[in-house]
């Protein structure tokens, strides 16, 4: 079963990826250095929240910070080390995969609403850590790292491989043990433990796996950005996007997430600018535009896009089950 | 000596800071013991309280017509509150807890949404120039009718005084209203049973929407003191909120003193600290407490799971 949903899904990745590898000659580099590179790293982001949030339903608040970390790590290794930037970009997951290590004690001691909100008090802490005078020397503060960037390509290609390679380890964990162990976790975390998981080693691991993959993206996104700074690491505003984006295209898929990154992707760079011709005032409210989705979401459709039957009938009907 | 006379100081202020934060705190553990449902736009409700205090006192005419005009915007804010509060029942938490068994995901939502559409109108009102919209213009009240006082050798402004009284008042007013009126019994009933306060005939609906008005009103109340002692600028929300959360599980949440106990230590502690430490970490103290009892206490030092 494993193998037969494996290579379902191959078949359509590969299509889907040679397309986007090809797109670079088509489009301008506008197109392709901001919006559908923001896409794919604002996808991996929603995706990687969800290892933990859809298999185990951990609401992890904090998921930013390995995001910011992430990005922290290759700006600090590139421009204050001197080192390679694909040096940085290797390093920051592996980083990152040692704070989730370290977080992971404290953190789930905790759980449901209490583990969401110190997550969110991490992410307020981390980023008064980072822009403060005592970091000055080696975040630079308020200002943070930038460099001039003028391939936007490259990182494009990386960015590609990074949402293959998530949605592959996202295969991989739905239909394995370790899939299943999480998902029981998820279910009654007494009886998995009662049937013989080994419950919290099984989350540590989730939760490094799904730090590292953000590490690695945010290492990524400073690279195709050339610049990053505390709000744009560990923003309250920015802390609730791979919550919003899994939630709204269905939390527990592999298609909701990445759904839910071209939606607002969509929203973000066309919608707005549209409705805008018509209501001059739109521009003013972009953190508005979450929230309503928010709303929405939680109001009508707490399981997403694709979470809802109706969507999953049809996916059925297409031959096309990736739901995990 | 003067190292006494300073410390004081510190803690009388910290008293006057941490009553602000009593009184933001009344709200949200008012309805969040009755309806169960932690409303995280909370500290973006005291956020409009401030904006629209600041509006309506200039729409009022301002300082031109002095304390009425200030009155004048108390009764205003609050009336628009207790509406505002009603229609946030009505429209967004009735519904998830009519519909759904799993409220802390959806509750999070709708309320987190909330926030954010609050941040950004928040804003709006206050800058509605492109040329220099910024979501952190500052906002303050400088009220000529406002005097120093000299109380045993600590010079305070008159306002933070007036502020103190009224929070005081607050506090015992709701702690009576507890234990002596229908609807605070009605309020406690069910927020220890909901079913059995059902069954002996409390009509949940009832309470539930005059909790968020009282909650909500609460907020707007806090918002009009905020501007008022201290400065505010839309962007404080979910900062609040936060503290508000560290004030609850400080001092519980189960009678009006916990709050009040919780946010006065509060803003003591995040003074004293400011005066070691240096302002910029003011934030942090809030965090870090909340993050240690957390992890000293999962449950809470209330002991009560919230779900």
């Amino acid at each position: 079963m494993w193998a037969a949903r494996f290579k379902r899904a191959l078949y359509l990745l590969i299509p889907l990826a040679i397309i986007a590898a090809l797109l670079p000659s088509f489009l301008n580099t506008y197109i392709i250095g901001s919006v559908i590179f923001l896409f794919i790293i604002y996808s991996v982001l929603a995706l990687s929240y969800d290892f933990l949030a859809g298999f185990a339903g951990y609401m992890n608040l904090g998921h930013i910070v390995f995001f910011g970390i992430g990005a922290y790590v290759a700006a600090i290794i590139f421009k204050k080390l001197a080192l390679p930037l694909a040096v940085g970009v290797v390093a920051a997951p592996v980083v990152v995969a040692g704070f989730a290590l370290l977080f992971s004690f404290p953190l789930f001691r905790l759980k449901g609403f209490y583990f969401a909100v110190a997550g969110l008090a991490f992410v307020e802490l981390s980023n008064l850590i980072v822009a403060s005078m005592n970091a000055q020397p080696i975040t630079n503060g308020f200002n943070g790292i930038s460099f001039v960037q003028a391939d936007v390509i490259l990182p494009y290609y990386a960015a590609l491989g990074l949402v293959v390679l998530s949605i592959l380890l996202s295969l991989g964990i739905a239909d394995s043990k370790f899939g299943l162990a999480l998902r029981s976790i998820r279910e009654d975390e007494e009886v998995a433990d009662s049937v013989g998981i080994n419950v919290p080693r099984t989350k540590r691991l989730a939760l490094i796996i799904s730090g590292a993959i953000a590490g690695l993206d945010g290492a990524v996104y400073f690279w195709g950005r050339g610049a990053i700074s505390p709000s744009a690491a560990f923003g309250f505003d920015l802390a609730f996007i791979p919550i919003t984006l899994a939630l709204m295209g269905g939390t527990g898929t592999i298609l909701g997430p990445i759904l839910g990154g071209a939606i607002y992707i969509y929203l973000q760079y066309y919608a707005i600018s549209f409705l805008a011709t018509f209501l001059p005032g739109m521009v003013y409210f972009p953190n508005a535009t979450i929230g309503l989705i928010l709303i929405i979401v939680g109001l009508f459709a707490p399981r997403g896009i694709v979470g809802s039957l109706r969507v999953q009938r049809l996916f059925r009907r297409l031959y096309f089950e990736m739901t995990k | 000596m003067t190292d006494i006379v300073l410390l004081g100081g510190t803690i009388i202020d910290g008293l006057l800071l941490g009553g602000i934060y009593a009184l933001a705190a009344l709200g949200i553990s008012l309805t969040f013991s009755v309806t169960n449902l932690l409303n995280l736009a909370h500290g973006n409700l005291i956020m409009m309280g401030a904006v629209l205090t600041f509006v309506f006192y200039s729409l009022l005419g301002g300082s031109a017509l002095g304390p009425l005009a200030l009155l004048a915007t108390l009764l205003l804010v609050l009336l628009a509150f207790t509406a505002l509060g009603a229609t946030i029942e009505y429209g967004l938490v009735r519904p998830i807890l009519n519909n759904f068994s799993d409220i802390l995901i959806s509750g999070i939502l709708v309320t987190v949404g909330l926030a954010l559409l609050l941040q950004d109108v928040g804003a709006y009102i206050l800058v509605k120039d492109p040329a220099n919209f910024s979501r952190s213009t500052t906002i303050s009240l400088t009220l000529p009718f406002i005097n120093s006082v000299v109380v045993g050798g600590y010079y305070f402004a008159s306002s933070k005084l007036f502020s103190m009284i009224v929070i005081v008042a607050a506090s015992v007013g709701l702690y009576l209203f507890f234990k002596r009126t229908y609807l605070g019994m009605a309020m406690r009933s069910i927020s220890q049973d909901r079913d059995a306060a059902a069954v002996v005939g409390v009509n949940l609906r009832r309470i539930s929407i005059i909790t968020f008005a009282i909650g909500t009103l609460f907020a707007g109340f806090a918002g009009f003191i905020l501007v008022i002692d201290q400065t505010a600028d839309p962007a404080l929300g979910l900062g609040y909120t936060i503290k508000l959360l560290t004030i609850m599980v400080l001092g519980g949440v189960k009678s009006p003193l916990g709050p009040v106990a919780g946010g006065l230590l509060l803003g003591v502690i995040e003074l004293l600290v400011a005066s070691i430490f240096g302002a910029y970490w003011v934030s942090a103290v809030s965090l870090i407490i909340l993050i240690s009892i957390l992890l000293i206490s999962p449950t809470g030092l209330t002991g009560r799971r919230i779900r």
